[in-house]
């Protein structure tokens, strides 16, 4: 196991070096100027020459490259070319309030997808399975920011029980957890549903039905942990999934998180706060899978990892 | 296999309260659509009815974070409507006036050869942290403007004006020997030649004086984030991406104001939200600080609720088609001439729901120098037939083929779309390459597209900052996109910007103006109207013609 991982570590540097030079590349291939960004669009062109200057954006890409490589490596991720804000805080004083928000997305599709899920499998081919399937439908088909909107105009506006967006208590996170997770619940009620089935089927569970084990016990005790491996396995993809919801989810609930950072330096062809929330995010992904791997050894040790 | 493992009775009471729960909230349509605070002013000037009362809090949205708070960086709407709050100038503008007032100059004196500015200061005035202002917080601020690291884009209006700006810039001298304290009390600044807007330019936020010790020991990078001014507003504190608090400077220097306690400011970059957060009656008002997207416009202007809150203004600005005078075949005048003549500049007014007033010439009409009634022969009108005859006498009776850069924006696709359409009409076919943000300037200063979409908002109200700015040849490429340059004109420019105020100066300006519309380097298109929002408890909200919104005036007719 051990072997396993560190080969799984390498490996995962490699992956967040070429995502940082694929990401480098991009940034700047893009047209348009970071120092006039900065310095604003009325500024003369010998302002805009100086400031490229001060940033070293008049040095060849590969020596921009390995520069910013060296800084981070100490780590420095430089300063905002928007606001002047050094990158690091920007994102870490961010990073709370999405980490918050994909929690609660994430606790919104387990505890709507997976009971679902069960019940849909308990029930299959009746008419409570239909009525679940049908909502998984809409679920995973509703387009993620229409559904945020909904949600504000009907529930924080019309109705108002709840803030307009933005952050800073449990009320506010409802409505962006709500639309979040909604695509996964449904997504995890499909998957548990289709895994439970298969599992009822296994000899195993007609033993322990003719041996007079309760039908509650059957479903929990000898069908669940089998059941919902693969809804683990999707777990560690899912934390993609609610990154790249984030960014939908946060921008249209104002919800100030790394997500709508993101954006707004991309918008902002903010180079160095782009270059550190992909590389945060790609951190992220990368480490959580491995996780991931390391507890499907633990829920079924019938796995090995080698 | 049929299994029935569960033997749940019924998995309605499961069910039912999912489907209860997405009908109530899709019906439960308590309406809130009408404003909690108040029944809709019929005040159009939104001037508040009732008495004001003493201090309160209120709250405001802000379209994106600030990109900067130091006077020396800030150059944008967002960043101003804070920086003047937190730092004073020398010289202000009137309320709701394009008119120049003294603020922490007491007096000031011109010398008759025009290159010589005495100032004479307020005395005991205080930053926050209680130090005095003297002569030397202004002249600490120019030192910070003209200094490379800083990167301050003000410094081309100072540079090379003032006496010895560049060599201090190129670190050839120590100090700026143009600008001189005799007294704690009196700035001096000596410039190079005479500059007639130059009293506009110490009215801008970059001149604000600072305390240096202050700068020093936290840095310029802090400073950026960490403002301490003159100023009646506080900052209490700044959560970047969330939200700003203002506290009320209570040792301002301005008796009476601000008349607010507090104001909180909520990042908030989601147009609509804002405006349901207005019609919830949380926010005070949409000014400058944000903007109303189309659809809600409409809406607010049709509901008998809201559209009493609604006050508009003409901005002093222009949306024009720059015509590049360097790439064939609108070198042509006639070709020029032709494209004026076939956009039809009312159906873009209507494209933005009447937010806009059709522009005829490079002026707005709030500045000196606009021609109400221009002459006949540079003022070319809506004709498609004219613009046909005129393409055909310049060797284009087919049209030709001609990329137009522009902005991505919804709206200004609605509008680059119209254009498009309209020179169809007369053989001319446009492909619209849309860019955003810094891709959109480098390719404009690329100078490579034969059309560009773009605007200008003034700085000050004097034509210099128009006519010179935009159409100089010493501007191209920077900010002159038409690449017009007339060396006519340019003697005209330079003559006119070191002439002293007055009727001369102003004329000499619509003489020019009319010289280079005779050439037709743009297509003027439309002067926007800006509306704002404004809830009919606050009282004392106007849009300034040159500030940002009036944070310092405001009051509330109810706590």
């Amino acid at each position: 196991m051990f072997s396993y991982l560190i080969r799984r570590i390498v490996g995962a540097i490699v992956v967040l070096i070429g995502i940082s030079i694929i990401t480098f590349i991009i940034a700047y291939a893009v047209p348009g100027d970071p120092a006039r960004a900065i310095v604003g669009e009325k500024a003369s062109e010998e302002v805009v020459q100086q400031v490229r200057h001060e940033l070293g954006l008049d040095q060849p890409l590969y020596v921009q490259y390995f520069a910013y490589i060296n800084r981070l490596l100490h780590g420095d991720f430089g300063f905002s070319y928007y606001n002047n804000q050094p990158v690091l805080d920007l994102v870490l004083s961010r990073l709370k309030d999405t980490a918050l928000l994909a929690f609660s997305g994430w606790t919104v599709e387990i505890l709507i997808g997976i009971p679902l899920g069960i019940l849909s499998a308990v029930y299959n081919r009746k008419i409570a399975d239909y009525i679940i399937s049908v909502l998984s439908i809409i679920g995973i088909s509703l387009p993620v920011f229409w559904f945020g909107m909904w949600l504000i105009y009907n529930v924080a506006f019309k109705m108002g029980i709840l803030p307009i967006g933005g952050s800073g208590s449990i009320m506010h996170l409802i409505l962006p957890a709500l639309t979040l997770g909604i695509a996964g619940a449904a997504y995890y009620q499909r998957l548990v549903k289709s895994s439970m089935v298969d599992v009822y089927n296994q000899d195993y569970i007609r033993t322990a039905k003719a041996n007079g084990a309760s039908p509650l016990r059957i479903t929990f005790k000898h069908s669940l942990r089998n059941g919902i491996i693969p809804a683990v396995t999707y777990a560690g993809m899912d934390i993609a999934f609610l990154l790249g919801g984030v960014v939908v989810t946060e921008t249209v609930f104002n919800y100030p998180g790394v997500g709508q950072l993101a954006m707004q330096s991309i918008q902002r062809l903010d180079v160095p706060v782009i270059m550190a929330t992909v590389l945060l995010a790609a951190i992220i992904v990368v480490v959580v899978n491995i996780i991931v791997d390391l507890l499907y050894f633990l829920i079924d040790p019938r796995i090995s990892l080698t | 296999m049929k299994q029935k493992v569960l033997s749940f009775k019924s998995v309605r009471t499961l069910l039912i309260p999912l489907f209860i729960l997405m009908l109530v909230v899709a019906g439960c349509s308590k309406d809130t659509s009408s404003n909690k605070n108040g029944s809709g002013s019929k005040n159009q000037s939104n001037q508040g009815a009732g008495e004001a009362v003493k201090g309160g809090s209120i709250k405001i949205d802000q379209r994106v974070d600030y990109a900067h708070l130091d006077p020396a960086m800030a150059y944008d709407f967002g960043s101003w409507e804070v920086v003047l709050q937190f730092y004073d100038q020398l010289l202000t503008y009137k309320p709701d006036s394009s008119e120049l007032t003294t603020e922490l100059a007491d007096s000031y004196d011109v010398s008759e050869d025009g290159l010589t500015y005495t100032f004479k200061l307020k005395q005991g005035v205080k930053f926050w942290n209680g130090k005095e202002m003297k002569a030397q917080s202004f002249i600490d601020q120019f030192e910070r403007i003209l200094t490379p690291a800083v990167g301050s884009p003000a410094r081309g209006f100072i540079d090379p004006l003032v006496v010895g700006s560049t060599d201090f810039f190129e670190g050839k001298a120590d100090k700026i020997s143009g600008l001189e304290a005799p007294d704690d009390y009196t700035l001096v600044i000596k410039l190079t030649e005479p500059r007639g807007n130059f009293l506009y330019v110490m009215g801008m936020p970059f001149f604000s004086p600072i305390d240096k010790e202050y700068v020093d020991s936290i840095g310029d990078k802090e400073f950026d984030r960490k403002p301490l001014g003159t100023g009646p507003w506080k900052m209490e504190s700044y959560d970047v991406g969330k939200q700003m608090v203002l506290k009320k400077n209570e040792n301002y220097f301005k008796e009476g104001e601000p008349k607010l306690d507090e104001i909180v400011i909520s990042i908030e970059s989601n147009e609509q939200n804002s405006v349901l957060k207005f019609k919830q009656g949380e926010t005070a008002f949409i000014g400058w600080n944000q903007e109303i997207n189309s659809a809600d416009f409409v809406q607010l202007q049709s509901d008998p609720n809201f559209k009493d809150m609604l006050m508009k203004k003409e901005l002093a600005s222009t949306y024009y088609l720059a015509l590049n005078n360097q790439v064939k075949p609108m070198d042509n005048v006639k070709v020029r001439q032709a494209i004026n003549m076939a956009i039809d500049k009312e159906k873009i007014v209507k494209l933005q729901n009447g937010r806009a007033s059709v522009a005829n010439q490079i002026l707005p009409p709030t500045m000196p120098g606009y021609q109400k009634n221009l002459p006949a022969e540079v003022d070319y009108k809506f004709d498609k037939e004219k613009a046909k005859k005129l393409l055909a006498e310049a060797g284009h009776p087919d049209g030709f083929k001609v990329e137009m850069l522009s902005t991505s924006g919804e709206t200004d696709q609605k509008i680059v779309q119209s254009i498009q359409a309209d020179l169809k009409d007369i053989g001319i076919d446009v492909e619209i390459r849309p860019l955003s943000g810094a891709s959109y300037s480098d390719g404009a200063r690329s100078l490579k597209y034969g059309l560009v979409y773009t605007a200008w908002f003034q700085d000050f109200p004097d034509p210099t900052n128009f006519l010179d700015v935009l159409l100089n040849g010493a501007e191209v490429p920077a900010n002159n996109w038409a690449a017009y340059n007339n060396s006519s004109v340019n003697e005209k420019l330079n003559k006119a910007k070191s002439m002293a105020f007055g009727q001369e100066r102003i004329d000499l300006y619509v003489e020019i103006q009319n010289e280079i519309l005779a050439e037709a380097p743009w297509v003027p298109l439309f002067n926007p109207v800006r509306y704002a929002i404004v809830q009919p408890w606050l009282k004392g909200y106007y849009q300034h013609p040159v500030l940002m919104d009036p944070l310092h005036d405001i009051s509330m007719t109810k706590k």
